[in-house]
C-alpha cells in the first residue's frame, strides 16, 4: 500500500521492465477488437461508434441517427406497429449491424407477438392486451438512416433497406 | 498540517497500483449500476472494505470484475460505450499484474501503453473518417448535439431559438419516417468553430497517442492529458470515459512529486462536479 518499493526519483514509468505476458496481453487483446470492429463496419455495415472500435466522435453515422420502421400486413394493408420495449434489443442489434439475420430476428419477434390496431380506424398496431388479435401476414422492416451534409447544413432522411418477411 | 497537505502527502505516498485499483474501484460501483452483473462484484468490494477486509489489491478482485464486465460487455457489445471496453482491459491489466514480483513498475508501464494505444486508434479512426477530416462532425455537433450545443455552440455565435429550431426540424423529419431533407440553421462562425475543433482534437489526440506510447516528454504528456480530459469531458460530460483515462494516468505515475497525481485528482473533482452540476 505504501511506496517503499519504489526510488525516489523514479519518474514515471521511464523502466527497463521487458514487456511480459500481462502487459502486452490486453494491449493485444484491444488490437483485435480494434480489428474486428473495422472489418465489421466495412463489410456489415456497424455503425462507427458501435463496438469496441473507439471510433467514437469521428462519425456522422451512430446507431441514434438510424431508424426502423416496422409494418404487419393485416385486412388486405400494410399498418405502422408500434414495438415494445421488449423488443428494444433486437431493434438496437437490427439498427447497429442491418443484416438480414438481425432484421430477419426483429420480424420473427413481430410476426410472435399478438397486435391489435391502437384505436378502431387506425393505422398503427400495438401489442395486444384485450385479446383482439389481429392475423398478421408478412412483416415489412425498413431501415432508414439521417445523413448531415456539412455545405450548405442539412439534414436528410434516406430508406436504406427495405425487407420483406413472409 | 493542513488538511489539503495532508491529502498531497498521502497522495504522494500511495503506490500507483492502488491509486488505479482505487479509481476503477470507483468507476465500478458508479457506472455498474444498470446491471447487477457489474454492480454486485464491486458492492462485495465495497462492503468489504467497510467491515476492514481490505480486497482492493487481491487478484481474485480483479479476477471478478474482469469476468463480470466482460460478461455485460459481450451481452450488450453493440449498446456499449467504447469507455467500458477500455474499463475491461483496465481490469484485465489490474488483474494480470497483482502478483507480479515488480508490479509497480510493470503496471506503469502497461498503463501508459494503454493510454497510448488508445489515443492512437482513435486518432486513426478519426484520420481515416470522411466526415472528421471535413469537420462535418464537429459542424453536426455544434449544430445539433444536445450535449454540446448549450456551451459549445453559444460560443461560436449560435443563438439559442436557432439550436432549438435545428432540433425541431430533425426531430420532425425523423418522426415522419419518409425521405426528406431539412436545412439547419447555422451561424458563419460555426463553420470555423468546426474546422478549429477538428484540428485541436487531432494535434492533441496525436500527441498523447505520441508521448504515451514512445514514453516521451514525461512532464508534458500528463499536461496534455489532463488538458484533454478537462478540456473534452467538461464541454461534453461523457464522465466515465474521463474516469477510466483518469485511472490509467494516475496508474502510470510512479514519481513522488505527486504533480501529476494532484492533477488527475482534481480532474476527478471537476468531472463528478460537472456530472453534478
Amino acid at each position: 500500500m505504501i511506496r517503499e518499493d519504489l526510488p525516489m526519483l523514479n519518474t514515471h514509468s521511464k523502466t527497463n521492465i521487458p514487456l511480459g505476458f500481462e502487459t502486452w496481453f490486453p494491449i493485444a487483446l484491444l488490437l483485435s477488437v480494434v480489428g474486428w470492429h473495422t472489418w465489421l463496419v466495412r463489410t456489415a455495415d456497424l455503425a462507427t461508434p458501435s463496438g469496441g472500435g473507439f471510433a467514437m466522435f469521428s462519425s456522422v453515422d451512430d446507431v441514434q441517427q438510424r431508424h426502423l420502421d416496422v409494418q404487419v400486413h393485416t385486412r388486405s394493408v400494410w399498418v405502422e406497429t408500434r414495438l415494445p420495449r421488449e423488443m428494444d434489443a433486437l431493434v438496437i442489434r437490427a439498427r447497429a449491424v442491418p443484416s438480414d439475420v438481425n432484421l430477419r430476428a426483429v420480424a420473427e419477434a413481430v410476426r410472435r407477438a399478438s397486435w391489435t390496431l391502437t384505436s378502431p380506424n387506425s393505422a398503427t398496431v400495438t401489442r395486444d392486451l384485450r385479446g383482439t388479435r389481429l392475423e398478421v401476414g408478412r412483416v415489412r422492416v425498413v431501415l432508414y438512416k439521417t445523413r448531415f451534409e456539412a455545405s450548405p447544413p442539412t439534414v436528410s432522411m434516406r430508406v436504406i433497406r427495405t425487407v420483406e418477411f413472409q | 498540517m493542513s488538511q489539503a497537505s495532508q491529502f498531497l502527502q498521502r497522495l504522494g505516498h500511495l503506490t500507483n497500483y492502488r491509486l488505479a485499483c482505487c479509481t476503477a474501484l470507483f468507476f465500478a460501483v458508479f457506472f455498474g449500476v444498470d446491471s447487477w452483473i457489474t454492480l454486485a462484484p464491486a458492492m462485495f468490494i465495497v462492503v468489504g472494505l467497510l467491515f476492514g477486509l481490505d480486497w482492493i489489491e487481491r487478484e481474485a478482485t480483479w479476477l471478478l470484475l474482469t469476468v463480470a464486465w466482460g460478461i455485460s460487455l459481450a451481452l450488450n457489445w453493440l449498446n456499449t460505450d467504447n469507455h467500458r471496453f477500455l474499463f475491461v482491459y483496465l481490469c484485465l491489466t489490474l488483474y494480470l499484474h497483482a502478483s507480479h514480483a515488480n508490479r509497480n513498475q510493470s503496471f506503469a508501464v502497461a498503463a501508459r501503453l494503454l493510454i497510448g494505444v488508445v489515443f492512437s486508434v482513435g486518432v486513426i479512426q478519426k484520420a481515416v473518417n470522411p466526415d472528421f477530416r471535413s469537420g462535418a462532425f464537429m459542424q453536426a455537433t455544434l449544430l445539433l448535439d444536445q450535449r454540446a450545443v448549450s456551451a459549445l455552440s453559444g460560443i461560436f455565435g449560435l443563438d439559442a431559438i436557432s439550436r432549438r429550431v435545428n432540433l425541431e426540424r430533425v426531430t420532425a423529419l425523423v418522426d415522419a419516417r419518409q425521405p426528406g431533407t431539412v436545412s439547419l440553421e447555422t451561424a458563419p462562425a460555426v463553420t470555423f468553430g468546426a474546422q478549429a475543433l477538428t484540428i485541436w482534437t487531432l494535434v492533441v489526440e496525436t500527441g498523447i497517442g505520441v508521448c504515451f506510447l514512445v514514453n516521451i516528454l514525461p512532464l508534458w504528456r500528463d499536461a496534455l492529458l489532463l488538458t484533454f480530459i478537462i478540456s473534452t469531458y467538461a464541454l461534453i460530460p461523457i464522465t466515465g470515459f474521463g474516469i477510466v483515462l483518469i485511472a490509467l494516468g494516475l496508474g502510470q505515475t510512479l514519481t513522488a512529486r505527486g504533480y501529476a497525481r494532484v492533477g488527475y485528482a482534481f480532474a476527478l473533482l471537476c468531472l463528478i462536479v460537472t456530472t453534478a452540476l
